[in-house]
């Protein structure tokens, strides 16, 4: 048996164990879900072994690096930080792997926060007052109703119990239903992604079986 | 919310198997409650949220399936709520009923109903099984018991009944002995108890060294042999009348041989003094010896006296005095406690009598707690005793022998053996305490508080001791009650012996029936047939003078109730003393908790450190605030409101009926119309005849500008110029973006350019391989990658791979619009001046909108139709040949899927709206 065909049936079990959810929850898709997560999770360890920890940590530290000392101090810096999260298993020593959660959600609060603010906010705030501009027929129209939405949207996000007999609380009404727009296209948008894919392996269970 | 019944995890309304454990879940999911509407656990009994009741309180709960197994109890994860019902059921037979702390365990069926009671009013502390102790501490000594262990005293009190109404002497010898003590603040407690250890040891043999090493030193000093009985004849108080010949005290006294002479070693004075005549003692004025505080205890034990029969009474000549039955303190074995009228009974024997108070009489007391007998003993005991100056200041204690009367009225001949009025012999006083036979011969010294005591008819008075003033006899009306109760006391009518005295000495004072340590209830009454003398005296008993010669603190009520009663003060010497327990706060503290039920109800600070007795452990105390009374109604009816369950108001759009994910009829068929829909819609494009001949979509006539824009710029890439192209969709999305990322990386071979894989998933560079994998398929082999490297850290990883790997064009394959957003910050932020092409799944389409407009992505692929239209445009066959045929029927099944669903979603929103709230369908 060709390793595709092993792949296609055991694809094809797993498609039908997860869609038996549609007649309840029941001990094979649960199955099917423990395996999906199993599999997930122990392909992603295989990978950052492979992918990471081999030619950053492990290479660096048992060879000669061929880019001086840098690669070796960061790779002692990774080991270390790899000791240091592995300390939090002892409750006395926990207090070691603070230092290194500390430093990763340190630097990624950091790379996230300047990519949002300067590659998310700016930018798209400086787009949204250009598209006021008369460059186009069509520009000044839509860049106020760009700007009505996101104004009305922003006062439907008050949660003062007399604030739908105000004004303010009116308007805020208004963008309540662009909210409702907004989520109802992504849920469709996300619907019909599933719908495509169920399609697509339907096909493919169709020309495996023969057809 | 589904409460998984064996860990507590929360788990999505539908589930059947623990999403942690495994276990399955219980088809009832949770409680509604009626006023929030907020999903409690099954085994609620109160709302989480508002603390109303959900389980209706009686008998409207169901009853539990016969022989169902009881169902097992949750443990909550973050509830705080108790869960029993209201109507719990007590636990299984067999398990015995324990408070944890309390020591209160399954006692057996002779518990009395007064423990009973307290067990119902205490309340019962959550089920506990052991208490908890810090590691490394072991729970103390005193608390073992309470872990289940019963206490031996305590269950001694309370496993004992109450005596019978039967002889004194029976019932207290019926008692049995309590096992040895541990606790040490509970010692005393059995010792009350007659037969019980302390008393035991004055009569047992084995145990003289021991008693005498308990014995105060002074007590101890009075050691010596008993005198001969002939010595000192007026020792001996006079016998009662009908008290019983001599050779009943013989034989009584051959009975309590053997126990008396275990006792030699420390109390053979009191042997010698019970086996010689007692002499009157002297009255030398003076403060009673002891606080003459009746002890709470005892007079809760002692019988009430009869009517008349008051020991403080003592005015009453001596013709006229009833036949002392019984010592001081009531005990006696010719009398009854409770039986009203033992008139005519003979006295017990000395079996009847209990073990120590035999053992100090030895067998005097019975004598000596009978009625007068003669004169002529009564003569001989008005001869004043030799006093033995070795002892002078016990002396006394022999005095107070039998025959040491009050003074009697003059003219009044003393009845036949009859001891003064309202004095008890002092020996039987003593006597009853001090253990053996009192050697009266032995003791020359009359204390102080006994030299008043003195009768002024008995002549000249007997000097008792040395040291004590001149004898000055006070009226009978000035004795103190508890001297007057050394003499024959006439508390308790005895059985009239024979020879006893005629009616004309009195009717037969009333006696009040009354249980084994209750005072009468109505004391008035029995006042009324006392005596006229009686009743002054009884009225000074009442009042707080008396009191202060007792030196005990005054309490009208008990002292009304034992003046009413007819019961003396008595006084218990100071050897006692010390051993009696104490009453009254140490240290000079006053108040104290008061026991008020049991046998120990009027004691102060009875226990002391026992909290889980009165306060169960965990239990606190229950507080009864004043409620208004609409309060009360208002509260009323609104447990009648939960009660009433089904007239309960009930959530918006849930039934009580409809508790838990239980899909009614019209939700499953409307789930099951929905399969059919999707499986029709996935499968039938699979039908080529079906696509054939519908021609509904034509894949030419999708918009370009689909696809448009990312055709240009991989049009504007040079031969050997490097793309990076990110892999960031999940396997559950390549069926949309592998067509996408396909046509992409066609195009970049075709410019001659290198791709290099990247990815911020794990996954991803699983993809991209199958992607090159099903393009070799295709007979494309040039697409493989160049170079493949996976960065960790989202955000933190796109910057690394965009540092670290220049490129010329960026294409990110995002299957959701965060991995997009990451790619493009980063790219932003890091200044790169590469373009940004993004192949975006229809779910994060329209997050990339923005970003166009920003111009910080140049071109997009819009979802699996961008991605077969792009594949259309770059294959020259386009619609022919078998992947223009395949790319065809998906792109028809996807539009005739697309349809479905929206006409499923459209009739869902038309039926919600039609059929109202209640008709909502379960979540599909």
């Amino acid at each position: 048996m060709q390793p595709e065909t092993i792949q296609t049936i055991l694809g094809a079990v797993l498609t039908f164990a997860v869609l038996s959810y549609l007649i309840g929850d029941n001990a094979v898709y649960r199955l099917a879900m423990h395996v999906l997560v199993g599999v997930g999770a122990a392909y992603a360890v295989g990978v950052a072994i492979g992918q990471v920890l081999a030619p950053r940590m492990f290479a660096p530290l048992l060879n000669r690096p061929a880019g001086g000392i840098g690669p070796l101090v960061f790779a002692l810096f990774g080991l270390l930080g790899c000791v240091f999260l592995l300390a939090k298993i002892f409750p006395r020593t926990a207090w070691l792997g603070n230092v290194a959660v500390g430093t990763m959600l340190g630097v990624g609060a950091g790379v996230a926060v300047g990519g949002a603010l300067f590659g998310t906010l700016l930018p798209q705030t400086s787009a949204a007052a250009g598209s006021l501009g008369p460059r186009e027929a069509g520009g000044i129209v839509i860049g106020l109703l760009l700007l009505a939405s996101t104004v009305t949207t922003l006062l439907a996000f008050t949660y003062r119990s007399a604030s739908r007999r105000t004004p303010l609380g009116a308007i805020g009404l208004i963008g309540r239903g662009f909210l409702y727009v907004a989520l109802g296209a992504t849920f469709a948008l996300v619907f019909i992604s599933g719908a495509s894919v169920l399609v697509a392996w339907m096909r493919n269970l169709y020309s495996f079986a023969g057809g | 919310m589904i409460y998984c019944p064996n860990c507590g995890t929360a788990n999505r309304d539908g589930s059947r198997f623990c999403n942690d454990c495994g276990h399955k879940l219980p088809s009832k999911t949770g409680i509604v409650c009626p006023m929030c509407s907020h999903m409690n656990p099954p085994a609620n009994v109160y709302c989480d949220r508002c603390q109303a009741r959900l389980v209706p309180a009686g008998p409207t709960s169901p009853p539990a399936a016969p022989g169902a197994p009881a169902p097992p109890a949750p443990v909550k994860k973050g509830l705080s709520l108790p869960t029993k019902p209201a109507g719990e059921t007590e636990p299984p037979p067999g398990e015995p009923e324990t408070t944890p702390g309390s020591g209160l365990e399954a006692e057996p069926e002779e518990t009395p109903e007064w423990l009973h009671r307290l067990r119902a009013a205490t309340p019962k502390p959550p089920p506990q099984a052991t208490p908890e102790f810090p590691p490394g501490e072991e729970m103390p000594e005193w608390m073992r018991p309470a872990q289940g262990e019963q206490l031996d005293w305590f269950d001694r009190l309370a496993g004992e009944p109450p005596p019978p109404p039967r002889d004194p002497s029976a019932s207290l010898r019926a008692r049995p002995a309590p096992a040895p003590v541990e606790e040490e603040p509970e010692a005393w407690m059995p010792d009350l108890a007659p037969g019980s250890a302390m008393r035991q040891e004055v009569t047992s043999s084995t145990q003289a060294p021991e008693g005498e090493a308990d014995l105060p030193d002074w007590l101890k000093e009075l050691t010596r042999p008993p005198a001969a009985p002939a010595d000192e004849p007026a020792l001996r108080s006079p016998r009662p009348e009908g008290a019983g010949s001599e050779a009943e005290e013989s034989a009584l006294s051959e009975a309590e041989g053997p126990a008396l002479s275990g006792v030699e070693g420390s109390l053979d004075w009191l042997a010698a003094a019970a086996q010689e005549p007692q002499p009157p003692i002297e009255a030398v004025g003076g403060e009673p010896p002891v606080a003459g505080e009746i002890p709470d205890w005892l007079a809760a034990l002692s019988e009430q006296p009869q009517a008349g029969e008051t020991g403080l009474a003592r005015e009453a000549p001596a013709e006229e005095r009833e036949p002392p039955a019984e010592d001081w303190r009531g005990w006696s074995p010719s009398t009854t406690l409770e039986e009203p009228s033992l008139a005519g009974e003979e006295p017990a024997g000395e079996a009847d009598l209990p073990a120590w108070l035999v053992g100090i009489s030895g067998g005097q007391a019975s004598r000596e707690l009978r009625p007068a007998k003669s004169s002529t003993e009564e003569s001989g005991e008005s001869e004043a005793p030799p006093h033995d100056a070795d002892v002078p200041r016990e002396a006394w204690l022999k005095d107070l022998g039998p025959g040491q009367h009050a003074p009697e009225e003059a003219g009044a001949p003393a009845a036949a053996g009859a001891p003064p009025s309202g004095v008890e012999p002092p020996g039987a006083a003593v006597g009853a305490f001090a253990g053996a036979d009192v050697d009266m011969a032995d003791l020359t010294a009359t204390p102080d508080w006994l030299a008043h005591v003195q009768e002024p008819a008995r002549g000249a008075p007997r000097s008792v001791g040395a040291d004590l003033a001149p004898a000055q006899e006070p009226a009978p009306s000035e004795l103190p009650d508890w001297l007057r109760e050394i003499g024959p006391m006439p508390v308790l009518r005895s059985p009239r012996p024979e020879g006893a005295g005629s009616e004309a000495e009195g009717p037969a004072p009333a006696r009040s029936e009354t249980p084994f340590g209750e005072l009468p209830s109505a004391p008035h009454e029995a006042r009324e047939l006392l005596p006229p003398g009686e009743a002054q005296l009884a009225d000074h008993v009442t009042t707080p003078a008396f009191a202060d010669e007792q030196g005990r603190s005054f309490t009208p009520d008990f002292d009304q109730a034992v003046a009413g009663a007819g019961l003396e003060a008595a006084a218990i010497p100071s050897w006692l003393e010390a051993l009696r327990p104490v009453a009254a706060p140490t240290g000079g503290e006053e108040g104290g908790a008061i026991e008020t039920e049991g046998l120990l109800a009027g004691l102060h600070n009875v226990l002391p450190a026992m909290p889980f007795i009165g306060k169960p452990q965990g239990a606190p105390a229950a507080r009864h605030p004043q409620v208004p009374p609409a309060d009360i109604a208002r509260a009323a009816l609104f447990q009648r409101l939960l009660s009433a369950g089904a007239l309960a108001p009930t959530a918006v759009g849930y039934q009580p009926s409809a508790i838990g994910y239980q899909p009614r009829l019209r939700a499953r068929i409307v789930r099951w119309v929905i399969v059919v829909v999707l499986v029709l819609a996935a499968f039938a494009p699979n039908l080529d005849d079906f696509i054939a001949e519908l021609g509904i979509f034509q894949l030419g006539s999708v918009d370009p500008a689909l696809y448009a824009g990312a055709a240009a710029q991989i049009d504007s890439l040079d031969q050997g110029q490097r793309v990076l192209v990110s892999f960031d969709y999940d396997a559950s999305q390549a069926g949309e973006m592998d067509p996408i990322a396909e046509a992409l990386l066609v195009h970049i071979r075709q410019r001659g350019a290198q791709a290099i894989a990247v990815s911020l998933n794990p996954n991803g560079l699983a993809l991209g391989a199958r992607v090159v994998e099903s393009l070799g398929e295709k007979g494309i082999p040039d697409a493989a990658f160049v170079q493949t490297s996976f960065h960790p850290g989202q955000a933190v990883g796109a910057q690394s791979a965009i540092l670290s790997v220049p490129a010329d064009l960026i294409v990110v394959l995002a299957g959701s619009p965060e991995a997009m957003r990451w790619w493009i910050e980063q790219a932003t932020l890091s200044g790169a001046e590469a373009p940004i092409v993004a192949g975006a799944s229809a779910s994060a389409l329209p997050q990339i909108q923005p970003y166009l407009q920003s111009d910080q992505v140049d071109a997009v692929v819009q979802g699996l139709m961008g991605g077969l239209a792009y594949q259309r445009s770059l294959d020259p066959n386009q619609d022919a040949g078998k992947a223009g045929f395949d790319r065809l029927v998906r792109s028809e099944a996807l539009y005739l899927s697309q349809i479905a669903f929206a006409g499923i979603i459209l009739a869902g929103l038309i039926v919600s709206l039609v059929a109202g709230r209640g008709g909502r369908p379960d979540a599909a």
